[in-house]
């Protein structure tokens, strides 16, 4: 902390310096009466003086939140006299909202209710201190760290339909799967055989011929579903925005298969690759979720491949659901390998805003047009591959979107097969 | 904290700067002989003051006082009879708009003050006054009191009581 003097310790002891010489030579003692509250004021602050030495616990209430909720950041300071004003470093929308308040016994509480903070991880046990003795003359300076990290979770989508995988595991899940089982999904008729259950008969059938008849069903099916997030930072404008959508949109896929009773994994690809195992489970649910919250884009030039990613993060015949703007080839290029390698993908494209059609010169437009014409292009390959594409964009449902990508993949996969 | 409260915040203790400046200056500029220059002094040092609690600099504020406190000399070394009471009043009212207008500039940022702060503030800025009112009267008792009355023997009077008041304060302080 370092001490400094306010403008009241200069102008009480220029008033009392002055007033006492001017009293001396003068020979008037109203001139020193005239300096006495300035005379008082440093007599009584600089016979109060004590060196600050602040130690702060900061925590949030509560540690966790949903984006849009009241967040209270609280910070006990000890071992100050005097007023306190404290800014939180680090933290956007809290840094133009300091507060002040005043030490009783050498212990200040200081609390910042805050609403408007973006979902994700924060930092907020930097503290930017300014401690004021006690009648203002002298005001420390400095920092105080008390590590402390808050978690906002993006306001959950809601989201009716999953992506029905085309690949599944042999553990009862809600997905149906193409052969028969125990399930809902309507499969097929046969001749009744003993053994059938008699809830199985498909009465109505069996009623308009001699013999019984049961109804067979789709088995439901659990499966291994990875999300495969694109951090590579994009040169684009909105890139930062177009992460942050993608993001989302995995974490609310996340919790939606996790409680489905599917197996989720992560894999972070990009400047830094990262990965989660595939697992079921709500604990699990939270180790996805605070790993996202924790992704960041990173720039980086470096060749990215998935050959460093364990197979526990990336089983055989898992569902991969990509989540990217696409415009990183060192992605592309993963989705083709992995598609290569039989996995089951689905991309929920991000797409970059580009530029306003208004503000264009025809330089633009041409290249804007070229860049379209490329990016279709490479819709084009994916589908040759079997990987539908669809473009999600910040407004719309993820509902739709998912709908539409169940739709395209059905249309893919004919493609494919013939 | 709404967009109007962040606007009007610090516009009470402004005012009430305004006001106490305004009453120490007219018991300063009263009219005589040397109210010419005492006028002068006081216009500047209202001036000053008005500037620096619009432009929020609190060595602004400090610098006013010199002019405020030079035009109360300069009346005090005109007066035909002994004003101590009044040199005491104006050194108050004086100190007490300088405050006011510390604390105006210091609310004015978007800032949060607990209520705690303010009273702990204002609890300093009175007792400031309430000491000094006290020691005053100790010391012009004491100076009347005196055998012989030279500007050295009146001095040391002032010194010991204040010393004595200081130590006192100190050690209340202290015990706390």
């Amino acid at each position: 902390m370092t001490p400094r003097g306010t403008a009241r310790l200069l102008v009480a002891v220029v008033a009392t310096l002055g007033a006492a010489v001017a009293a001396l030579f003068t020979g008037s003692i109203e001139i020193a009466l005239l300096a006495t509250p300035w005379t008082v004021l440093l007599a009584l602050g600089l016979g109060n003086r004590r060196r600050p030495e602040p130690h702060a616990v900061v925590r949030a209430i509560p540690d966790r939140v949903v984006s849009g909720d009241e967040l209270t950041i609280a910070a006990d300071i000890d071992g100050v006299a005097g007023s306190v004003r404290a800014t939180i470093q680090r933290t956007p929308g809290t840094a133009r909202t300091p507060v002040a308040t005043v030490a009783s016994a050498g212990r200040a509480s200081l609390r910042w209710p805050l609403d408007d903070l973006p979902w994700g991880t924060h930092d907020v046990g930097r503290l930017d201190l300014q401690i004021t003795e006690p009648y203002g003359l002298v005001t420390w300076r400095g920092v105080v760290d008390a590590p402390t990290t808050i978690r906002i979770h993006p306001d959950p989508a809601a989201v009716r339909e999953l992506l029905g995988p085309h690949l599944v595991r042999r553990t009862i899940g809600n997905h149906p799967s193409r052969a028969v089982g125990r399930g809902v999904e309507y499969a097929d008729l046969r001749r009744y055989q003993a053994g059938d259950a008699v809830r199985d008969i498909n009465w109505a059938v069996s009623a308009r011929s001699a013999e019984l008849w049961v109804s067979q069903r789709h088995g439901d099916r659990a499966t291994d579903v990875v999300l495969l997030l694109d951090s590579f930072a994009g040169s684009g404008r909105d890139s930062r925005e177009l992460f942050r959508l993608a993001v989302e949109a995995a974490m609310t896929i996340a919790e939606h298969h996790i409680a489905a009773t599917d197996r989720v994994g992560l894999v972070e690809l990009g400047g830094i690759v990262r990965w989660v195992d595939t697992r079921p489970g709500r604990h699990h649910l939270q180790r996805l979720v605070d790993s996202l919250l924790s992704a960041t884009q990173y720039v980086n030039a470096a060749e990215k491949d998935l050959g460093i990613i364990p197979p526990r993060a990336l089983p055989p015949r898992s569902f991969v659901i990509a989540l990217s703007p696409l415009t990183d080839r060192r992605f592309v290029d993963a989705l083709f390998v992995l598609a290569a390698r039989g996995h089951d993908i689905a991309v929920i494209e991000c797409p970059p805003a580009g530029t306003r059609a208004e503000d264009e010169t025809p330089a633009m437009r041409t290249g804007r047009r070229l860049w379209e014409a490329e990016r279709r292009a490479q819709r084009d390959r994916l589908t040759t591959s079997g990987v539908a594409t669809v473009a999600w964009r910040r407004g719309d449902h993820l509902d739709v979107a998912l709908f539409e990508l169940d739709r395209l993949r059905r249309h893919v996969r004919r493609v494919v097969v013939r | 904290m709404s967009r109007d409260e962040r606007r009007t915040r610090g516009l009470f203790p402004a005012a009430a700067s305004a006001v106490v400046a305004g009453a120490t200056a007219a018991a300063i500029a009263e009219p005589a002989e040397h109210a010419r220059l005492a006028a002068s002094l006081v216009g500047i040092g209202l001036v000053v003051l008005a500037l620096a609690v619009l432009v929020r600099s609190d060595r602004g504020v400090a610098l006013a006082s010199l002019p405020m406190l030079g035009a109360a000399v300069v009346h005090i070394q005109f007066a035909d009879e002994t004003i101590a009471l009044w040199a005491l009043g104006v050194g108050c009212g004086w100190y007490l708009a300088t405050e006011l207008a510390w604390e105006a500039i210091n609310r004015r940022p978007v800032c949060r003050f607990e209520p705690v702060a303010t009273r702990h503030r204002a609890q300093e800025i009175v007792s400031v006054v309430a000491i000094s009112c006290l020691v005053a009267t100790i010391a012009l008792a004491a100076s009347n009191l005196a055998p012989r009355r030279t500007v050295l023997g009146e001095v040391v009077v002032i010194v010991v009581v204040l010393a004595g008041a200081a130590a006192g304060v100190r050690r209340l302080a202290g015990s706390n």
